[in-house]
């Protein structure tokens, strides 16, 4: 009797269980991916070379060190950010800009929001190829030839170090600016419009609400758009690997190339780790503060 | 309609006119290019009129012999099959994995809950290298360089932390009550499962199948350190067609169009939940 009324207050052992056992499966996937990543931090402590892959011994922070002290790092430290600054700023501006002018119904409109899409499921890889030939250096890139007939004259583009990375943040820009201007559209379309209807009864200017309306209420999108854009230009490689490989003269080499060359192409694994950790680092931190950045702006 | 109006819509046509132009014109571009012959392809200045043909498509899908020239890039529809299967094995592996966990995440509560959530989110936010390069010593070691099943456990890492978040979302959408409702008719929670939450979260699992089938089609960085000849995808295949030695812009471009245009047929038609996918669940739009 008594064991009878007790089973039926506590949940069975099997049903207790189960959120653990449903969970299971991915969980071993995690510790699949999980594994690799600490062998990853352990490789930073070693000198781990690819060319012989027998002799590994741990070396403690040497890596970590000789690396710090090298300009070279400190370029392709600089240089990230310095293409995720610019990428992220300008795509959410244009992003904004373009949400606004499709916010409202006009014969077509469906047409060109759908549009959107085409640009981010594109590989990116394949895009920075597309882009590598429309920069064509001299007249045969149709980019300088457009430009030639309003007088500009020919521009290298991807073939040289000073515009090299203003020619990568550009593929960036066009592969992600729709992402912006997705988010920002959904955004826009779901806020209420009595605050409108009342501010304009008010006489308020249009630019008085854009600021003090659309932007507060779009708080939750800028944030999101932010936290992926900013992440994903941090440890931008495909564009890079398909256009300019780092160069011309390490103009476009960010922290995710650089370690590439180091591990694959000098075969210094360990050093390839330690570009790889910091990079993961930074990364980690602005997806901590913005998650929970974006969280906060949610709950309110 | 007063001056001022008529100046807006002037400034709003030119402003989409201009971006749109940005938007699409590579594409658009890479289209023309892929109709043009080899000598077109190269002019300089850069052809805008042009008689079309097919020799490009012709010559990376059923190979081409004419005069002294050899058939360059025959094993394209190779490259094609190897990404048709590896992407979707990792899109039915994912599904299996991760249909249980999300749902799981979204209607259990139990210990460590969020940190294991969060712990598949993370890798989404983590550089693709700092798994990969250690995972390809493992690789090494366990003989799965260049194999399909290794590639396939590979790109969970792609598909799968996508899959539950976005999912786990679709199944918090469903009230609690319907559940409930399934769980007093006396069904077990594989019966609730099964018969009332799987087919209501149908359209969202469609949604994550083909998204995470067009992100694993797209990648390129784990195949080509993991990958090898024998299961080259399209995208190295792509990348192929430019090099030291050769430059093969027509024949790029038609591959990029046999690459592109089915994964734009399949994202047309879960438009509706890309800004969803994208942000991991974070929009629901």
């Amino acid at each position: 009797m008594t064991d009878h009324a007790l089973r039926t207050k506590r949940p069975k052992p099997l049903q207790r269980s189960l959120p653990y056992l449903l969970t299971f499966p991915a969980l071993i996937a995690l510790i699949g991916i999980l594994y690799p990543f600490i062998l990853g931090v352990y490789y930073t402590f070693t000198n781990y070379t690819l060319t012989e892959p027998g002799n590994i011994q741990w070396i403690g922070l040497t890596n970590y060190i000789e690396i710090f002290k090298n300009i070279d790092f400190w370029n392709a430290f600089s240089l990230t950010f310095v293409f995720a600054g610019s990428a992220v700023m300008i795509e959410l501006a244009l992003g904004l800009g373009v949400a606004l002018l499709l916010k409202d119904a006009f014969p077509g409109v469906r047409i060109l929001r759908s549009f959107l899409i085409i640009p981010m499921m594109i590989p990116p890889i394949v895009s920075a190829l597309m882009w590598k030939v429309i920069l064509l250096p001299t007249d045969q890139g149709v980019l300088n030839h457009i430009l030639s007939v309003v007088g500009i004259q020919p521009v290298a583009w991807l073939g040289d170090s000073a515009t090299a990375l203003i020619s990568l943040i550009l593929i960036d820009v066009w592969i992600y600016s729709p992402f912006a201007v997705l988010i920002f559209l959904a955004g826009l379309q779901s806020m209420p419009k009595e605050p409108f209807e009342a501010a304009q009864v008010d006489g308020a200017s249009s630019w008085f609400m854009f600021r003090k309306l659309t932007l507060p209420m779009l708080k939750p999108g800028i944030v999101l758009v932010t936290l992926f854009r900013l992440i994903d230009s941090l440890k931008v490689f495909d564009i890079i690997y398909a256009t300019t490989k780092g160069g011309p003269a390490g103009s476009t080499m960010t922290l995710h190339i650089q370690s590439y060359f180091e591990a694959i192409r000098w075969f210094r694994m360990g050093r390839g780790m330690v570009y790889l950790f910091v990079l993961w680092f930074l990364c980690f931190i602005f997806s901590k503060v913005l998650s929970r950045l974006w969280t906060r702006v949610l709950v309110r | 309609m007063t001056k001022s109006r008529l100046f807006q819509r002037i400034l709003k046509i030119l402003g989409l006119g201009a971006y749109f132009t940005f938007a699409l014109g590579p594409i658009l571009w890479i289209a023309m290019m892929s109709l043009k012959n080899s000598n077109d392809v190269i002019a300089s200045p850069p052809k805008f009129i042009f008689t079309p043909t097919l020799e490009n498509y012709k010559a990376i899908t059923v190979g081409q012999h004419e005069q002294n020239m050899e058939t360059v890039r025959p094993d394209y529809p190779k490259y094609f099959l190897n990404t048709l299967i590896i992407a979707s094995a990792t899109v039915v592996i994912s599904l299996l994995l991760g249909t249980f966990a999300a749902y799981s995440l979204a209607r259990f509560s139990f210990r460590f809950k969020e940190d294991i959530a969060f712990t598949f989110l993370s890798f989404r936010f983590a550089p693709e290298l700092m798994i990969i390069f250690p995972l390809y010593i493992v690789f090494q070691k366990a003989g799965l360089i260049d194999s399909y099943s290794g590639l396939t456990a590979a790109y969970q890492l792609i598909t799968l932390p996508f899959l539950i978040w976005v999912l786990r979302g679709f199944f918090e959408d469903i009230p609690r009550e319907i559940e409930q409702a399934g769980r007093v008719d006396g069904y077990t929670w594989w019966g609730v499962f099964s018969r009332i939450s799987l087919p209501l979260v149908r359209p969202g699992i469609a949604a994550v199948v083909i998204l995470s089938f067009i992100f694993a089609w797209n990648n390129f960085i784990f195949s080509m350190i993991l990958g090898g000849e024998r299961t080259q995808t399209v995208t190295l295949g792509i990348l192929g067609f430019i090099g030291y030695e050769r430059v093969l812009w027509g024949q790029m471009a038609a591959a990029t169009m046999i690459c592109v245009i089915p994964e734009l047929i399949l994202a047309f038609f879960v438009q509706q939940y890309i800004v969803r996918g994208l942000t991991f669940g974070a929009v629901k739009g």
